[in-house]
């Protein structure tokens, strides 16, 4: 193996593969990036055995061949190295020489790398990467984080026809986002790993345009873009059927600006009882307020009120402040609808323009 | 299905010698045989990287153990990614488990009498039935009957030798005998101490975790032993979440309420007291009394009405030491071979020494250890400032002097601080009409009961 490219090219595929290369103790070669150097380019691939990452890099190709060495390591040195041309030579381990500084790498063959399975490319299915990370950051964070509950440590994609639906629910919350896909073939659910899709925003971070390939068979999900290749398993097991517990009716709905709002919920939530993390929330239909108190017996108690447009009886209500701060965060809007029907039913937050997310929180019954 | 699983034994024996132990554990853990059919063998893997690096790497070697093994040629291997637990339904140990030590509950081993830790002996059927224990065998009995609905946690405490044991085991038993496929863990807290200190040892956290928080039912022993150990307890709080949010029962026992327990995190005692905590107290004397019937028919043997009366009159706190005194009687009778009769009953109630624990007691061991208990200074216990933190004390110390050491009131009086015998009447009438509304001054009085005998 022998190659030039730009410590750029090669520093920005590193600094997306090496994530996942660390802390496996099992199998030491886990913790290493393969090198595999084709006629076309330089291949960078890691995987920790539930996620698959592969990078194309471009470079100049004068020797094909394959090595592995510490991902952790060689990321680091090239992040260090200056913006120059790197050569990479394979000699008694692997020789990397920019301007003025050569270096050998020990590492292991590549033989007893594990390899990447391979998906048939024929379910294509194609979204703008900048709405499917935008998304995804609506959903991922109401996923549960509890490893023990594989079912709901996880997001399910459901493909529909014109449309995918993203959902994650912890069982205290629950978002929902629906993104417009052209899919005319047929309908599939897909549970995906929490992990491999925290793998997938970073790697998305600082990517904005052209389009994500999404390919899949009843066990793997391959996301592919600009170059990256990231492959992972899904879950086998059946979503939480969620829909059923998405009331159809409200008794009382409160449109308010959620510039109020928020910091409203955030002062009076200083109040709440340590742990509980409980906020009362009050809808008065005549006076149209929406009043939101809190109290505990070691610190004090706190209300505060703010305008809002009220339709239907007067209710009230008793959420994790925590849980309501969240959704609203995603919201892309300067107002939010607000539904509830009483204190044993969850509440709805949906923005006012943006109908194709929504966000369920259960009460804290008291 | 037993047939498969030696074939694939057997072929995971060859291999293991071939190939190094990390590859081994990684590629051929929940590996399994999925069909066999004629020629075609069909490999459950775990994952879609397991098939494609046994399809690639290990093909040739998998290939001759299977006709190896079959002493057949000409064998067709497939893989295809499938769950072990999910498609063939077996829990037990692979070879491959044991060679990563995973200590998993093990369902083939629930035949015999101890499954999962549980003697088949303690069942709600030999419970015995009391005002001290009611609630506390209510309460269990609807947690067994739907586990993790109603009661979770349960949360049972009472003294030594009253019964908390029995009630906790009976609960397993109890679901066991109704499904007996629900996994199901008896342990104490030591055991998960332990467990934990090894399962960190040895890099195996993550068994360790697997394996207590896939039970369905998880019921932990004298869960006061987990004070002070910070880590097991951080552990601890994360299982009790993680079964607990799946509607897993969850039954702890121990020998004071929760709140009492001194260094247990708070979030942790707030979740023992999340469901229902049910406390047993010792038996009274018909309790007592039916205990012994119950135990003189399963041994057999017949006692007079006479004799059990006076046997439940003499021996008052604890259950144990009732059995122990029965099954003496019973040894020394059948030996000599006598029928017993009242007088001997006498004699031999009396070599056990009736209360051998209250022979050591002074009043000075009870001033030492309420002084203690409520963090003040001798001479503040026996003084005399009125305050009310101080008065509290005083008058408990002047209540327990008279029960259990029975002294005389003017006695009392002139052991703590020279006082008039009818301060201490008051203040052993004042604390007896305190134990009976006041818990915290009951849970108090429990404890220092159990302390002064230390």
């Amino acid at each position: 193996m022998k190659l030039i490219c730009t410590q750029e090219n090669l520093n920005k595929g590193l600094s997306l593969v090496a994530n996942i290369a660390n802390k496996n103790t099992n199998l030491p070669i886990l913790n290493n990036v393969l090198l595999r150097a084709e006629k076309d380019g330089l291949f960078l691939i890691t995987t920790d055995l539930e996620i698959g990452i592969k990078v194309f890099v471009r470079g100049k190709i004068e020797k094909t061949g394959t090595f592995t060495v510490e991902a952790k390591l060689l990321n680091n040195l090239i992040s260090l190295s200056s913006k120059d041309n790197i050569n990479i030579e394979l000699a008694d381990g692997l020789k990397i020489k920019s301007k003025n500084q050569e270096t050998i790498i020990k590492g292991l063959d590549a033989d007893d790398f594990p390899l990447i399975p391979e998906i048939e490319k024929d379910n294509k299915i194609e979204i703008s990467c900048a709405a499917l990370k935008k998304s995804l950051s609506q959903v991922i964070f109401a996923a549960s984080s509890d490893p023990s509950r594989i079912e709901i440590n996880a997001v399910n994609f459901s493909f529909k026809k014109g449309e995918l639906i993203l959902a994650a629910t912890d069982s205290y919350r629950l978002a929902e986002k629906k993104i417009k896909i052209t899919n005319d073939k047929k309908e599939f659910d897909l549970i995906i790993p929490l992990k491999t899709l925290q793998e997938l925003s970073r790697i998305l971070s600082d990517h904005n345009e052209g389009n994500l390939e999404i390919y899949f068979n009843e066990n793997q999900i391959l996301f592919a873009f600009d170059g990256v290749e990231l492959i992972s398993r899904v879950i086998d097991g059946k979503y939480p059927d969620y829909s059923q517990i998405i009331p159809a009716d409200f008794n009382t709905s409160c449109l308010c600006d959620v510039s109020e709002l928020v910091p409203a919920i955030k002062s009076v939530s200083l109040f709440c009882k340590q742990g509980i993390n409980d906020v009362r929330l009050s809808f008065d239909a005549q006076k149209k307020e929406l009043v939101i108190e809190s109290a505990s017996s070691g610190s004090g108690a706190s209300t505060a009120k703010i305008k809002g447009e009220i339709n239907g009886q007067d209710n009230n209500i008793v959420f994790n402040y925590r849980y309501l701060l969240d959704g609203l965060n995603q919201l892309n809007s300067s107002e939010v609808t607000l539904k509830i029907n009483n204190n044993y039913s969850p509440g709805l937050l949906q923005s006012k323009n943006e109908k194709d997310y929504l966000y369920l929180v259960m009460p804290i019954r008291q | 299905m037993e047939n498969r699983e030696k074939i694939w034994q057997s072929v995971l024996g060859d291999l293991e010698i071939i190939i190094s132990k990390a590859s081994f554990t990684t590629w051929f853990k929940n590996t399994f045989i999925l069909e066999m059919e004629n020629n075609q063998i069909i490999i459950g893997v775990p994952s879609s990287f397991v098939k494609t690096w046994l399809e690639k790497k290990h093909h040739e070697n998998i290939l001759n153990a299977l006709e190896k093994s079959l002493s057949k040629n000409n064998l067709q291997v497939i893989y295809r990614v499938a769950d072990k637990e999910k498609t063939a339904n077996i829990r037990e140990d692979t070879q491959i488990k044991n060679i990563v030590q995973n200590k998993a509950v093990n369902n083939s081993q629930a035949k015999n009498n101890h499954r999962f830790g549980l003697n088949s002996n303690y069942t709600f059927k030999s419970f015995v039935v009391g005002p001290g224990n009611e609630l506390a065998h209510a309460a269990a009995h609807a947690a067994a009957q739907k586990p993790g609905e109603i009661y979770n946690p349960l949360f049972i405490y009472g003294g030594v030798g009253l019964g908390k044991t029995h009630l906790v085991q009976a609960v397993g038993n109890y679901i066991l005998s109704k499904d007996p496929d629900k996994k199901i863990l008896y342990i104490n807290s030591e055991k998960f101490t332990n467990d934990f200190i090894f399962a960190i040892k040895s890099g195996q956290s993550e068994k360790f975790k697997e394996i207590y928080r896939s039970v369905d039912v998880l019921l932990i022993d004298d869960i006061q032993f987990i004070s002070g150990k910070e880590q097991t307890q951080e552990e601890f709080f994360h299982t009790f979440n993680a079964l607990h949010q799946n509607n897993k029962q969850i039954v702890l026992s121990s020998d004071r309420p929760p709140k009492a327990i001194q260094g247990v995190e708070s979030r942790l005692i707030s979740r023992f007291e999340w469901g229902m905590i049910a406390d047993i107290s010792s038996p009274d004397l018909e309790t007592r009394m039916a205990i012994l019937e119950l135990k003189c028919q399963e041994k057999n043997y017949d006692l007079d009405k006479e004799i059990i009366h006076y046997v439940a009159e003499n021996i008052q706190e604890n259950i144990r030491e009732l059995e122990g005194a029965l099954n003496r009687i019973i040894a020394i009778h059948q030996l000599n071979n006598l029928k017993p009769n009242l007088d001997s009953i006498k004699s031999i109630l009396g070599d056990i020494s009736i209360n051998p624990k209250k022979a050591g007691l002074t009043g000075k061991k009870i001033i030492q250890t309420i002084a203690d208990f409520y963090d003040i200074k001798i001479d503040q216990l026996l003084g005399n400032s009125r305050k009310k933190e101080l008065v509290l004390p005083r008058q408990v110390l002047m209540f327990l002097m008279r029960e259990e050491l029975k002294a005389s009131f003017p006695n009392i009086g002139r052991e703590v601080g020279q006082r008039d015998h009818t301060t201490a009447m008051h203040a052993c009438l004042k604390i007896s009409q305190a134990i009976e509304k006041d818990e915290k001054i009951r849970n108090d009085i429990g404890v220092l009961k159990q302390k002064i005998y230390e």
